[in-house]
């Protein structure tokens, strides 16, 4: 499933989607992937949230059988006949996942899914949210149709600037806001969003957002708007806590711990360079001779250019070999057997650097709503002779 | 200084375990997980007592836990001023907490959810680990069975006496009930007969609704199927 050239731009598949028995087998979960064995760190019950373990991330695609899960608000029903709704200028189409491929281009791409609060747990102080490890990530292959030829078929009105998503998930009590982004429209017609209906060749899992969900590659989660059921283009920019509240940045670096005005936030789009070393898990035992350090890199702003990795706790550094295709918004495996590491108690660090010098800090900035953590990941292992 | 800690801490984990099957008793406390360390108790513990902790555990699990799963306050580490504005952002939400219960509450939760708290702040909290074919069993659909073939006139009627005032008129919920539509418990009838028939949290129990009844309650539920609205 992998594109050959490797950058994260869709290939295009003129077989048309084959309507009928492959959306018959969705699921609520992956489940009828797992294997024996397979496990998720479950960071909450309900609405079911999920991290992937860090083993997993040694390879180019994460099962959707262990590939995390984020959801809001209480999941919707299953339902593979749910309608999107396409609200445009010279028409308003209602399409489900069968209607969407039989009138549209199959288009596939390979990309990270991150949650914009990946890692949170880590940032000092602590700030309120899900307190997630590294688990709150991933990379699939994603099928489905562009975003843009939805939007152009159902007519862009004049000045659109912007377009609002909805999903079909709702809160528990309508007093408690709905869960509405936007993105910019030039983001919205970029050949790479798609609205998807596959994750990994086969259909969306309930948790993943069967039928459809959003793919907005390179940019952080909360634009993956999963049960997608409503979209349009317009002028502004969404309204609504979700929007013009959560998910902000400050526009400038702030000291751990800072109150930051509402006026000198701005949305959070992209996410950052960073490395997750999969193994060796912290703790671990290792023999000399055995000692390889596997894990992935990548950065929604700028291609990967280099990993590196230190067995000194980050004094000096050797590059690491990497696998995989680059791209944007789209993870590299890399390996490193390091030489000569004497037996004894050994920190184990990775840093990322992407094609335009943005290096991995050691600890990332703060910010109030501890989004997208980049520091190194640091393990501890005891290398045996 | 060290009893007290430990006993609270105790007490923290079963309010936990309650929760987890609607705030029932479910016999003695299992043991924590961690030993208890030998750190004093926050300072922030102290002026809470013991009839205040059973009041604050009690408004956590009415008011909040409806909608936020137990791990979700348990995996905080927050000091009492971020509580207070965490609840706060709440009750602009629609929480029943009642006001007046809010500074209880935040400083309930600052004692127990702290940067202090085990483990520090300076460790990721550590989610349990499950197995990835059951991590959303609970959302899969399941055989009607018993509960096949009801009528939705007469969920209607059911819907309106018992539980439109909690989960409201268009069940899209209240402060008081979450929203019943278009949700996957719908399709998993024995399950929702359960929580009807023996309640959860505040929600009282209905023990005399018939298998019909619920047939027809559910046939009821499942036609509200709200259109995407902006």
């Amino acid at each position: 499933m992998l594109d050959g050239d490797g950058l994260a731009r869709p290939t295009m598949r003129r077989r048309r989607f084959l309507a009928g028995g492959t959306f018959a087998a969705s699921s609520a979960a992956a489940s009828r992937f797992a294997r024996a064995g397979d496990t998720l760190l479950q960071q909450l019950s309900y609405p079911i949230d999920l991290a992937t373990p860090l083993p997993y991330f040694d390879r180019l695609i994460t099962p959707a059988a262990v590939f995390f899960v984020r959801s809001h608000f209480p999941e919707p029903a299953l339902d593979p006949r749910r309608r999107l709704r396409i609200e445009g200028a010279k028409t308003t189409l209602e399409l489900d996942a069968f209607g969407l491929h039989r009138r549209f281009k199959e288009v596939t791409v390979t990309a990270v899914l991150q949650c914009a609060g990946n890692s949170r747990s880590l940032h000092n102080p602590r700030v309120p949210g899900l307190q997630w490890g590294h688990g709150a990530m991933g990379q699939a292959t994603w099928t489905g149709v562009r975003l843009g030829d939805l939007l152009e078929s159902a007519g862009l009105p004049d000045g659109a600037a912007h377009v609002r998503l909805l999903g079909a998930d709702r809160p528990p009590q309508p007093t408690v806001p709905r869960f509405i982004r936007s993105i910019p429209l030039a983001r919205a017609l970029d050949p790479t969003t798609i609205v998807a209906t596959k994750m990994n060749g086969a259909p969306l899992t309930l948790v993943h957002g069967a039928p459809m969900r959003l793919c907005v590659p390179g940019w952080t989660g909360q634009h993956w708007v999963k049960w997608l059921s409503a979209v349009r283009a317009q002028k502004d920019e969404a309204e609504g806590f979700y929007y013009q509240t959560g998910y902000r940045m400050p526009k400038q670096p702030v000291a751990p711990g800072s109150a930051v005005k509402p006026s000198d936030m701005t949305p959070l789009q992209t996410f950052p360079i960073r490395s997750v070393i999969a193994r060796p898990v912290d703790g671990a035992i290792v023999p000399s001779s055995a000692l390889e350090i596997v894990g992935v890199a990548f950065s929604g702003e700028a291609e990967l250019a280099r990993v590196e990795v230190s067995v000194d706790g980050g004094t000096t550094w050797s590059e690491a070999r990497r696998e995989g295709a680059p791209g944007l918004g789209r993870w590299q495996l890399f390996r490193h057997r390091p030489a000569g590491v004497r037996p004894g108690p050994v920190r184990v660090a990775a840093r990322a650097t992407d094609s335009r010098g943005a290096i991995q800090p050691r600890v990332s900035s703060w910010n109030p709503s501890g989004y997208v953590w980049n520091g190194w990941h640091e393990v501890n292992v005891t290398v045996t002779a | 200084m060290r009893g007290p800690a430990f006993a609270f801490r105790a007490f923290g984990v079963s309010l936990a375990f309650m929760a987890c099957d609607g705030g029932r008793p479910q016999g003695p406390p299992p043991p924590p997980a961690r030993a208890p360390s030998s750190l004093p108790a926050p300072p922030s513990l102290a002026p809470l007592t013991d009839r205040d902790r059973t009041e604050a555990a009690a408004l956590v699990a009415n008011d909040c836990q409806a909608c936020h799963a137990p791990e979700m306050l348990a995996q905080q580490r927050l000091t009492g001023t971020q509580w207070a504005a965490v609840i706060k952002k709440m009750q602009g939400w629609g929480s029943p907490l009642p006001p007046d219960s809010a500074a209880l509450v935040a400083r309930y939760l600052g004692a127990l959810y702290s940067p202090s708290s085990v483990p520090p702040a300076a460790t990721p909290f550590e989610p349990k680990a499950v197995a990835a074919r059951d991590a959303a069993s609970t959302l899969a659909a399941l055989p009607d069975r018993r509960f096949r073939g009801g009528s939705a006139a007469k969920g209607q009627v059911i819907y309106a006496a018992g539980c439109a005032g909690c989960h409201g008129a268009d069940a899209t919920g209240t402060p008081l009930g979450v929203g019943l539509t278009d949700r996957p418990l719908l399709y998993r009838a024995a399950e929702l007969a359960a929580v009807v028939r023996t309640g959860r949290g505040r929600m009282p129990a209905s023990p005399h609704l018939s298998d019909d009844d619920l047939a027809s309650l559910l046939a009821y539920l499942r036609r509200l199927r709200p259109v995407a609205q902006w």
